[in-house]
């Protein structure tokens, strides 16, 4: 972890209510693998705590966060434009553990999407097969459709029906059967929750959210599971299993 | 650059910067970002006899300049702390003050008794503030007799000095903190969170889940230094201050205002490196208000 100054390079909106940010970073990009999170501050003193924010991709010194408004905190953070300094330290937390050469399902709920893209593509690096759902609101949230597409077989489903199939990751799941070794996830609580309980005893890696003061470990904040474990620090990437199953 | 030495009871402080309690854990965390042996001091986790999980989340929210907090002194228990926690932090140069909770006198006396044996606790800090736990908390600081009798209980049970973390959620703090001086403390803490709460807007209900919460941060600065103001005007023993320093300025503040040494809390979890960077700062921003001594500045706002 480091503590640096980013530059922001761009702040656009890539979907309803979804914000693509590039920073510049002077180390903190290097230490950064998928799964990983940043600590952002808002450069507003009456919002003290910095922003837990996924990264979604990494490229050399910099890094690409994607962040949906939902809250004040995200709604000053997409008023940044390129040039803003923003203190941050990171990277924080664990990442994925990436398995080679195996067929992996990779699971994503809204803005739980971002941070699997970069997963995705250290995936298909490392000679894996993979499938790829995607799950949304509607087709206004959709993030990232053609970036998944060259990486594998990609499923889109959102709640209304706009797009894909009509429905959530579960009731595709429920509808289809895949065949899988491995099983990587990232969206709401009650997605992982569920795939944690559907696929007990496969091998799978779930990244968490929760709400976050410090990042670090000193607060114990953020706890999850029976053994409350940090997020920040033990997380946010879990094995599955470990916070709603038996071991 | 100014001395930044300073001596308080048991502690022989570097310098007057320490990590407050419940906002450095037992060390580990902070020792991964810098080196532990740069504070004065370190004020762990508060240690109860038996574990505590602590309260369900949300358990932090965000205020205006501020957050609140309700962990619920969350912490392994003394067997863990004596036989892990503390063992670690025998590695590092820097000042142990042992923070202890307790849900009756008798588990005070109890940790007190164990805790102060241990070799690298420089001395205890009496949480006798901490607002989330039901039967342990407000009801220990919140009267003058009971501050007295829980300080003068430990006193008699601990080797180490004992210094009494006032809670700000009394009427008059003043009371409280000559309770504890009466009781034999060598001296006091303050300010500890004070007592707070925020609503959801979208589910019109609490956030947090225990509902209430201690507030901290720079929002409560101005209430800190009040009551270390009126606290050195009453007592003859020292005062840590704490609540709200996020900058090198807020630290001479709080020293102008009565206090030896300072505790820093929530800017940790807003900076990790704070507590490293005022170490740094401090030096330089004394003599820059023309101080050739920590000593001079302490109680500094009261000269006649």
């Amino acid at each position: 972890m480091v503590k640096e100054n980013l530059k922001v390079i761009y702040n656009k909106q890539i979907a309803l209510d979804t914000f693509e940010m590039k920073l510049e970073t002077l180390n903190m990009a290097s230490f950064a693998k998928p799964g990983m999170f940043i600590n952002i501050s808002l450069n507003d003193a009456s919002k003290l705590l910095k922003r837990p924010i996924s990264i979604c991709q990494i490229d050399n010194n910099h890094l690409i966060i994607t962040y949906k408004i939902n809250g004040e905190g995200t709604k000053i953070l997409s008023t940044y434009q390129s040039g803003t300094s923003l203190e941050a330290i990171g990277p924080l937390g664990n990442g994925f553990t990436l398995v080679e050469n195996k067929k992996t399902l990779v699971v994503g709920g809204g803005i739980g999407v971002p941070p699997l893209l970069e997963l995705s593509r250290n995936l298909k690096k490392l000679g894996n097969e993979l499938v790829i759902i995607l799950a949304f609101r509607n087709k206004e949230a959709m993030i990232y459709l053609d970036e998944f597409k060259k990486l594998g077989e990609v499923a889109v489903t959102t709640d209304d029906g706009s797009f894909g199939f009509k429905g959530n990751a579960l009731d595709y799941l429920h509808n289809n059967n895949i065949e899988f070794d491995t099983l990587y996830s990232c969206g709401p609580e009650i997605l992982l929750k569920k795939l944690e309980e559907k696929y007990q005893g496969f091998e799978g890696y779930l990244s968490y959210e929760a709400r976050m003061a410090c990042g670090v470990g000193l607060c114990h904040g953020c706890v999850k599971g029976e053994k409350h474990y940090c997020v920040c620090t033990d997380g946010p990437v879990f094995k599955l299993g470990v916070i709603y199953g038996e071991c | 650059m100014a001395n930044v030495r300073v001596k308080l009871p048991g502690l022989d402080l570097k310098n007057p910067i320490i990590p407050a309690s419940g906002t450095a854990g037992f060390g580990e965390e902070l020792a991964s970002i810098y080196d532990l042996s740069v504070l004065g001091g370190i004020m762990i986790k508060a240690t109860s006899v038996n574990p505590k999980r602590g309260n369900k989340t949300p358990r932090v929210a965000e205020t205006y300049g501020g957050m609140l907090n309700s962990i619920g002194l969350e912490n392994p228990g003394l067997d863990v702390v004596i036989n892990e926690k503390l063992p670690f932090l025998a590695k590092y140069d820097t000042c142990v003050i042992a923070n202890i909770c307790g849900d009756s006198i008798d588990e005070y006396v109890k940790v007190a008794y164990e805790i102060s044996r241990v070799d690298n606790v420089a001395a205890l800090e009496l949480n006798i503030s901490c607002p989330n736990v039901h039967g342990g908390g407000i009801p220990f600081g919140a009267d003058e007799e009971t501050v007295y009798e829980i300080t003068k209980r430990v006193k008699e049970a601990s080797i180490k000095p004992v210094y009494v973390k006032l809670s700000p959620n009394v009427t008059d703090i003043v009371k409280m903190a000559k309770a504890a001086e009466r009781g034999g403390a060598d001296g006091l803490s303050l300010i500890n969170t004070l007592l707070g709460m925020r609503i959801d807007l979208k589910t019109g209900r609490p956030i947090l889940y225990n509902k209430k919460g201690g507030f901290s941060g720079p929002a409560i600065k101005p209430v800190a230094i009040r009551m270390i103001y009126d606290v050195y005007e009453a007592v003859n023993i020292p005062i840590i201050g704490m609540g709200g320093i996020a900058t090198v300025d807020d630290c001479i503040e709080f020293l102008m205002a009565g206090a030896s040494a300072l505790g820093v809390g929530t800017m940790n979890l807003v900076n990790p490196y704070i507590c490293k960077e005022l170490v740094e700062e401090l030096p330089l921003a004394l003599a820059k208000y023309g101080f050739k001594d920590i000593n001079e500045c302490i109680g500094y706002a009261h000269r006649k």
